[in-house]
């Protein structure tokens, strides 16, 4: 989570950046990289991660007159837009992206579903099929949390809402996995 | 459409920052802003504060050559 000296510094560079929109170039090169490697992870090709990274940071530039400071860090509203542009191109594009990720993440996720049974690699696979077949939208609460390694008062953020409310839509969406895992046994 | 693939070897392939870099390029950024801007600015007879104005200049133009 950024410290409060990130919020003022931010602060006044989104004031600048709403009176003259070419000052958004500050904030354009503070927070590039960290977007493109929020993409590149949510994708898995650099070259689509860069095209909806200039995408996401070109709708930012064209709303930051709408941009409010609700106490939450600026990267939270970027990260909020590139998410967006992210399940777009996952809704519009016909053709599969494999994404990868790490075993470990995956293992943690399974340790948060709560089996009954002694987890194997068969689960795993099992868990994999059932993320492959969720909207992105569905998906996405899941990626912050065990693939970005996210906290639930970051998840809160990036929703905007509360943190219990975020806790309770990971785990409704963990428990109908768990119930669909079953099913398949 | 996105598939999951599971990687076991669980070493992290991030781009590099040089490749990150190819990718940054606030210029082009900024000029598609401008174009935006343009393209979607408002025609002059669709804003009718500016189209009364205009008309009006118009008018009292006509109206000194006449005298």
């Amino acid at each position: 989570m950024e410290s409060q000296q990130t919020y003022s510094e931010d602060f006044e560079l989104i004031k600048k950046a709403k009176k003259n929109r070419t000052d958004f170039g500050v904030l354009y090169e503070k927070y590039f990289e960290r977007i493109y490697l929020f993409i590149f992870k949510r994708l898995g090709n650099e070259d689509i991660a860069g095209d909806i990274c200039q995408t996401a940071m070109f709708k930012a530039m064209m709303n930051i007159h709408k941009y409010e400071d609700r106490g939450y860090p600026f990267s939270t509203w970027l990260y909020r837009i590139a998410s967006n542009e992210v399940n777009l191109h996952f809704r519009k594009v016909k053709k599969i992206a494999e994404v990868e990720i790490k075993e470990k993440d995956v293992i943690t996720l399974l340790d948060e579903i709560n089996f009954d049974h002694q987890v194997d690699t068969n689960d795993q696979e099992k868990v994999i099929a059932i993320l492959n077949g969720l909207k992105p939208e569905q998906t996405e609460i899941i990626e912050l949390r065990f693939f970005f390694g996210y906290s639930f008062k970051e998840i809160a953020e990036f929703y905007n809402t509360s943190e219990s409310s975020a806790k309770m839509k990971l785990y409704r969406l963990l428990e109908k996995i768990k119930k669909t895992s079953e099913q398949l046994q | 459409m996105r598939k999951y693939k599971i990687n076991k070897d669980q070493s992290e392939k991030n781009p590099s920052k040089a490749t990150i870099e190819k990718y940054k390029d606030f210029s082009k950024l900024s000029h598609e802003y401008d174009n935006y801007v343009k393209r979607h600015r408002r025609p002059i007879y669709k804003d009718k504060k500016l189209f009364f104005l205009l008309l009006l200049i118009i008018l009292l133009a006509y109206l000194l050559s006449t005298m």
